[in-house]
């Protein structure tokens, strides 16, 4: 038996006004938390899949879509450009690589992007297993999709038409696994890979079944993802292709800090509002222990007769706002991390997007650091008239 | 074994009290006065609650009257043990929890034994568990002398312990203290206007 051991027993004895500080400090807590490891944990997604391309050209549109659906391979592509714009960019000296990618088909949900062999290069993928694909219609599955899917080395399937989950599929060609990636924790875990002469013969063959205009046309390719040789590039580059028709160069630094800076908006009107529930929390501590401090008179006034010292009625009330924070923030970074559970289920089902989960970082620290000089601030008025109590004049009036 | 000597006090430097002087050692003293002479303003010196303007006020060859205040509270802990006229505990613990956190504000470890061995000498034993604001208030008078003794003082002092009590309880709880008082070697000092305190004391103090 203690002074926190008192202080425990205090803050258990007023069930009401010590839950209405828990439930405020856990919700201001747990929101800051979630809204920064989440902030957090995209910026290293996008970081993540961002690396290394420098440029990424598509058709007209809106920049920031043929970013996403290009890089992250979260939003519909732009449309199509010519395939003779690939050789172009290759020979331009200020091009180090230039990886084209072709879309148009989805198995269960995960994106068939037609590519070429510079693109395990172009994201330093490993293969797990068998090889890479070299004939029409051989893919290579990421370790993610192969999870999901529980596709295996030899397995045959038919991808369906548009990218997202079901829509017509293509029966007639059936895609066949013969290589599968190591995890890289980027974009291509969620992607299969095929070569982009597998996704003109699908959709060229529908287009001859369907009897259309027959004419010769030429081969298109849905995006470019570029890596300059030097920083010249990304000065002039990206003005020359956008001052041509049907073209349009986007850089991903650019175009992804535009999104945050978007999202930034409402990132920081949730933290402002979490932090003013956390004040809210901190001034109910405060406001509790005030007036319970009237009733509590006489009892301290009993335990300075009984030999307690002044130091041990400040240690007790200190005590009992600092633990009350010290659990309430506990508990928030506890949900905080429920949050990114529950949030991490939506965003695997709709994006394809792994977020880690528990780590506890630097930032949980300094939540917990700043919650607990909340508490001491919070507790220090009370602190000081249990200090300044006169306990004869006390005593002579209990 | 207490003396005071010379002993004066002043409320906002108005209000002054002379105190006359005595010693007591192993005698119980009822000391008697009105409301308003100065009584609990005595016991509070005695304590060390207050400090005297001027005068001495030693308990066992030690004089407390200088003690710097953190020596004070410590002395006080370890030495006195305080009877009010309203009991009172800490709201949030129950009997013994009360007993063993004032056994930890005295500086001594927790010691089981002792309460237990208390409790059953006021007849609380079945109490121990009980919530101080459950307990009746014969138990609450009782109990409030059960913490008086618990750290084993030299000095008990009692302020008014009687005047909420009928004659049968106010009896009873001045037999306990003077009992325990022997038993545990204490120097006993009680502070009322209850006149009917007299007859049990051959040492009283008129203020």
């Amino acid at each position: 038996m203690n002074v926190l051991h008192l202080s425990l027993k205090n803050i258990i004895s007023r069930p009401w006004w010590s839950g209405l500080s828990l439930v405020l400090l856990i919700l201001g807590v747990g929101m800051i938390a979630l809204m920064g490891h989440l902030e957090k944990n995209v910026n290293k997604t996008i970081a993540q899949n961002t690396s290394g391309i420098d440029m990424v050209v598509g058709a007209k549109g809106s920049p920031l879509q043929l970013i996403l659906s290009s890089v992250l391979h979260i939003d519909a592509p732009t449309g199509n450009i010519p395939l003779s714009t690939l050789e172009t960019l290759r020979h331009d000296r200020l091009v180090e690589k230039a990886i084209p990618l072709s879309y148009g088909d989805n198995f269960q949900g995960n994106r068939i992007v037609g590519t070429d062999s510079g693109f395990m290069g172009f994201y330093r993928l490993e293969l797990a297993q068998g090889h890479g694909f070299k004939e029409d219609f051989e893919v290579v599955i990421g370790e993610s999709v192969a999870k999901a899917t529980g596709l295996k080395i030899g397995d045959r399937f038919t991808g369906a038409h548009g990218l997202q989950g079901g829509g017509h599929s293509h029966d007639e060609h059936a895609y066949k696994v013969v290589g599968i990636l190591k995890y890289s924790g980027s974009v291509a875990d969620h992607l299969i890979l095929t070569s982009q002469e597998s996704v003109w013969h699908i959709h060229s063959h529908e287009e001859d079944s369907d009897q259309k205009d027959h004419h010769e046309e030429e081969q298109e390719i849905t995006a470019i993802l570029v890596k300059f040789r030097n920083p010249m590039g990304i000065i002039q580059l990206p003005r020359k292709i956008n001052q041509l028709p049907n073209l349009q160069a986007a850089v991903p630094t650019i175009e992804m800090n535009r999104l945050m800076g978007l999202l930034g908006v409402g990132v920081d009107t949730l933290k402002m509002v979490s932090v003013a529930i956390m004040l809210i929390g901190s001034l109910s501590i405060f406001i509790t222990l005030l007036a319970t401090m009237q009733d509590r008179k006489f009892e301290m006034a009993f335990m300075r007769a009984y030999g307690a010292s002044r130091k041990q009625l400040v240690a007790l009330v200190l005590w009992e706002s600092l633990v009350l924070t010290g659990i309430g923030t506990l508990i928030g970074l506890f949900f905080s991390r429920l949050g990114m559970w529950v949030l991490n289920g939506a965003f695997k089902e709709s994006y394809h997007y792994g977020i880690d989960l528990l780590a506890f970082g630097k930032e949980d620290l300094r939540i917990f650091l700043v919650a607990c000089a909340m508490g001491v601030v919070a507790g220090i008025i009370p602190a000081l008239q249990a200090f300044r109590l006169n306990i004869s004049k006390t005593l002579a009036n209990a | 074994m207490v003396s005071i000597e010379a002993l004066e006090f002043t409320y906002d430097g108005q209000r002054k009290f002379q105190f006359p002087d005595f010693s007591i050692d192993r005698e119980p003293l009822l000391i008697l006065g009105e409301s308003g002479v100065g009584k609990t303003t005595l016991l509070h010196l005695i304590a060390g609650l207050l400090r005297p303007e001027s005068g001495k006020v030693s308990i066992d060859g030690q004089e407390v009257s200088n003690l710097p205040l953190h020596k004070m509270d410590r002395f006080r802990g370890r030495h006195i043990g305080m009877v009010f006229q309203r009991p009172q505990f800490i709201r949030s613990l129950d009997l013994g929890e009360n007993l063993r956190f004032i056994q930890y504000l005295s500086g001594k470890s927790p010691d089981n034994t002792r309460i237990k061995k208390v409790l059953d000498s006021l007849g609380l034993s079945d109490r121990i568990n009980c919530a101080s604001y459950m307990l009746s208030q014969g138990e609450q008078q009782r109990a409030a002398i059960a913490m008086a003794l618990i750290n084993h003082p030299t000095l008990i002092l009692a302020d008014e312990p009687t005047s909420s009590l009928d004659d049968r309880n106010c009896q009873n709880v001045i037999a306990l203290l003077q009992q325990q008082a022997e038993v545990h070697q204490a120097d006993l000092i009680i502070i009322t206007h209850d006149l009917r305190l007299k007859e049990g004391f051959t040492q009283t103090l008129s203020l």
